[in-house]
């Protein structure tokens, strides 16, 4: 599983759960991976993420480095953050580990780069 | 469109969606919009039921030739995910897979340029729907074989971008032209674009857009 698509999953539908966003993070093994950059793919892509979320996801991963905690003003011409952030959506993988609720601590275990987010009956 | 290489071995075979028909129509249904994709380059796609993986892997290899774009399939069967994920990696494109019922853990934000629905259509017994037999769940409709579609429908306004396509699977008995009355109710207006008679199936290709204001 790839940041960018952390960054739209939450587990509003869990009974209880008000809003459900975002899911935090537990790794158990993480890989990179390096994937092809195309800056005006990134640039449409930005309007489409929480950039906060995605900083904070990174922070988690003790990658909080690699990426400034604001999405610079000029995001759509500064090529430097631009390959950062290729980097923080699509080069790192969560291979093993579990996504959690963050109201109810609901387990969502990731195994093999997939996310399984089914719930039982009596939890929605 | 290239038609992708799928392999899926007996023991998939017995919980897996085997590519069809209607899996074939979907992927003609996509290949009539590849000139409008070429000039609108969808960035963010999404498939629900994905199956084999085949009709995504389709169109992620097809997008590549042209433009970038990342690619979101989803399946309520943990094989049809593994199936999904060889498909793909098969096929040299990347797919990021969850298993999931429905959209329930999607965001609700307006960010999908592509979703795509091959549902479970047939018409059965409103109780078979709830069997928990995976390979049920790829065909079993319920009622008038809308059960399952009909709890997606309502969640399609909050995902589709302002420019997005939804491609929907149906057969005669889902009444077309019901559901394209439904979807008017959400400001989104559709047609059909494809159909084909097979042997006791009429299979038809729903295509919506957002109406802009
Ligand atoms: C008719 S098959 C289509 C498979 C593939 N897309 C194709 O065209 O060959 C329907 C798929 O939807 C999946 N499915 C059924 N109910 C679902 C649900 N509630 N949430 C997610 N996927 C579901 C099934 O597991 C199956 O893979």
């Amino acid at each position: 599983m790839k940041l960018l698509t952390h960054n739209m999953l939450t587990s509003k539908c869990l009974k209880g759960v008000l809003v459900g966003y975002p899911l935090k993070i537990e790794v158990q093994d993480l890989r990179i991976c390096e994937v092809n950059c195309n800056l005006d793919f990134l640039i449409r892509v930005i309007p489409r993420i929480d950039y906060p979320v995605l900083y904070t996801a990174m922070e988690t991963l003790g990658y909080a480095n690699d990426l400034p905690s604001e999405k610079p003003e000029d995001y759509q011409t500064n090529e430097e953050f631009l390959k950062k952030l290729h980097h923080a959506l699509f080069e790192i993988e969560i291979i093993n580990g579990n996504l959690l609720c963050p109201e109810t601590g609901r387990k969502f275990p990731i195994n093999d780069g997939i996310p399984n987010m089914l719930l039982n009956e009596d939890e929605t | 469109m290239e038609t992708p290489l799928v392999h899926l071995t007996e023991i998939e075979l017995e919980s897996v969606y085997e590519p069809s028909e209607d899996s074939f129509l979907l992927i003609d249904a996509l290949e009539l919009d590849s000139g409008y994709f070429e000039y609108n380059n969808p960035t963010l796609c999404l498939e629900i039921g994905v199956g084999s993986g085949i009709v995504i892997t389709a169109l992620a290899m097809a997008l590549k030739k042209f433009c970038y774009s990342y690619f979101l399939g989803l399946d309520i069967n943990p094989h049809a995910c593994k199936v999904t994920k060889k498909t793909s990696d098969t096929n040299n494109v990347n797919i990021e897979i969850i298993q999931m019922d429905l959209l329930n853990n999607i965001q609700n934000k307006n960010i999908f340029d592509i979703i795509i629905f091959n549902p479970p259509y047939v018409v059965t017994e409103a109780l078979e729907i709830f069997d928990n037999k995976l390979i049920n769940k790829t065909w079993a409709g319920g009622y008038k074989g809308r059960q399952v579609m009909d709890k997606l429908f309502p969640m399609i306004p909050h995902l589709l971008s302002a420019k997005g396509i939804f491609y929907l699977l149906v057969i005669k008995e889902n009444e077309p032209t019901n559901i394209l009355q439904l979807f008017e109710k959400f400001n989104i207006i559709g047609s059909i674009i494809i159909e084909r008679k097979i042997q006791g199936e009429h299979l038809f290709v729903l295509r919506f857009k957002k109406v802009i204001h």
